[in-house]
């Protein structure tokens, strides 16, 4: 109960607990209504059981047919309490319940399913890219696959969260440090100036260097200023997906061991992976073909 | 809208050839697709259903709710290929047949169920995630299918520009 009351406001909270506590109320009632539905005699017999001198103080505070009034009020009270209580709690564990078998729906179906989180795949390869070069919160490294003439991320990680999500945009095939490595192979620039100390110099440099518009830069979360990216062939030799790595420094990329890191046997590792996996990755370009 | 929505299920349940496909996930995809193929064409969905992505791709919650509290739909706990359970839907036998949709939403009805009714349930999800809005959506976020509709249009004309 208390895991999943742990989300509701302190007064919700609260009054659950209370109702949830309806057991003891229960059967104070039952025994309440008990003594008062039986005959006088046994009453006189019943009250005779308390200690002398707690009958005397309490005959002393009221009279038997006042305690008598207090017992079926406080009856009442817990007959209600116990009644509500049991209803609430009722209520709150069918709908915890509903929430977990819903929950639970969803996970079988993903683990009956053969189909394969592709982006969740790759971003734990550049994980792995991303601890073996001892990046920091300024790095990231992403994994960029050509889609109608649009690059699309299919993988991305950075310690940082704030750089860490999922673009929710398409990229130019012509534009930024993605489309220099796509052209050239292997391309690195720690040139940019410092967004920090001089924010129209960075954005004059991106706008001449990498074709992008001023408003363009300034929707763009990580404000770079190294790159390195490597272009990916695949078997027929054709450029498949081109990698990122970008820092906000321009001494924060470990250019030597990124270069021994990415070799052509690394290369052609994920490269094949990216093919082996082609046809479960998601393409704006297969859903237009079906006309969506 | 719930009765759209319910005239929309009981039509795909009469018109989706492999009944013992129809379960709660599949539908809502359809319904989906559905919604953002008219957004495409028409600049408006089909529903006013209010999308959002949630861990297993576009959902909304009332339309299976919608189907079970519908007296012609019935559910149905069934097994699927691997044996485990999974909630099917179908039209109840004392169903009158009468199904009451505009000829534009029949049309996209049909575009989706003949776009579909060839693909195993992995083909199926690999197209509602290769969708505009999935791919440029983040999880757990609502997806505005009218505005990213004329988005994609825009990458569209761009790309058939280049």
């Amino acid at each position: 109960m208390e895991i999943s009351l742990e989300d509701l406001p302190w007064y919700k909270r609260l009054g659950y607990q209370i109702a949830s506590a309806s057991l003891l109320p229960t059967i104070i009632s039952a025994i309440g209504f008990s003594y008062i539905g039986v005959p006088e005699s046994l009453q006189i017999t019943i009250r005779r059981w308390i200690p002398e001198i707690i009958r005397e103080h309490m005959l002393w505070v009221c009279s038997t047919s006042s305690w008598l009034i207090i017992l079926l009020a406080i009856s009442v009270i817990c007959l209600i309490w116990g009644g509500v209580g049991s209803h609430v709690s009722m209520a709150l564990i069918k709908k915890k319940f509903k929430e977990l078998f819903a929950s639970h729906e969803s996970l079988r179906q993903e683990s009956e399913s053969k189909s394969i989180n592709c982006y969740s795949l790759f971003s734990n390869w550049l994980y792995s890219y991303s601890k073996h070069l001892g990046l920091t919160t300024d790095e990231r490294v992403s994994l960029y696959k050509l889609d109608m003439n649009l690059f699309s991320c299919i993988g991305r990680y950075s310690e940082n969260e704030l750089f860490n999500s999922k673009p929710t945009r398409f990229y130019p095939r012509g534009q930024g440090g993605i489309s220099k490595a796509w052209e050239v192979g292997i391309f690195e620039d720690t040139s940019a100036p410092d967004p920090v100390d001089n924010m129209q110099a960075w954005t004059t440099y991106n706008i001449e260097n990498y074709n992008f518009t001023e408003k363009e830069l300034s929707n763009i979360r990580m404000k770079s200023r190294a790159f390195y990216g490597v272009r990916l062939k695949g078997f027929s030799n054709g450029t498949i997906a081109v990698v990122l790595f970008e820092s906000l420094n321009p001494n924060g990329l470990p250019l030597g061991k990124l270069k021994r890191l990415l070799n052509d046997q690394e290369k052609m590792n994920l490269s094949a992976l990216i093919e082996s996996l082609d046809k479960h990755i998601p393409t704006l370009e297969s859903a237009r073909e079906e006309g969506f | 809208m719930k009765s759209i929505i319910s005239s929309i299920i009981k039509y795909l349940l009469i018109k989706y050839p492999h009944k013992d496909e129809l379960s709660a996930s599949r539908l809502t995809k359809m319904i989906y697709l559905m919604d953002w193929k008219s957004a495409i064409d028409n600049g408006t969905q089909i529903t006013n259903a209010q999308w959002h992505f949630n861990h297993y791709g576009p959902y909304v919650d009332d339309f299976v709710k919608i189907a079970k509290e519908d007296k012609d739909i019935s559910v149905e706990n069934t097994s699927n290929f691997y044996g485990g359970k999974k909630q099917l839907f179908k039209l109840s036998s004392d169903f009158s047949g009468e199904v009451k949709i505009t000829p534009e939403q029949k049309e996209i009805a049909n575009f989706v169920i003949d776009a579909t009714k060839q693909k195993t349930y992995e083909d199926f999800i690999k197209l509602v995630y290769s969708t505009y809005p999935v791919l440029s959506s983040n999880k757990y976020s609502d997806l505005d299918l009218v505005n990213m509709a004329s988005q994609y249009k825009e990458v569209l004309e761009k790309n058939s520009n280049r």
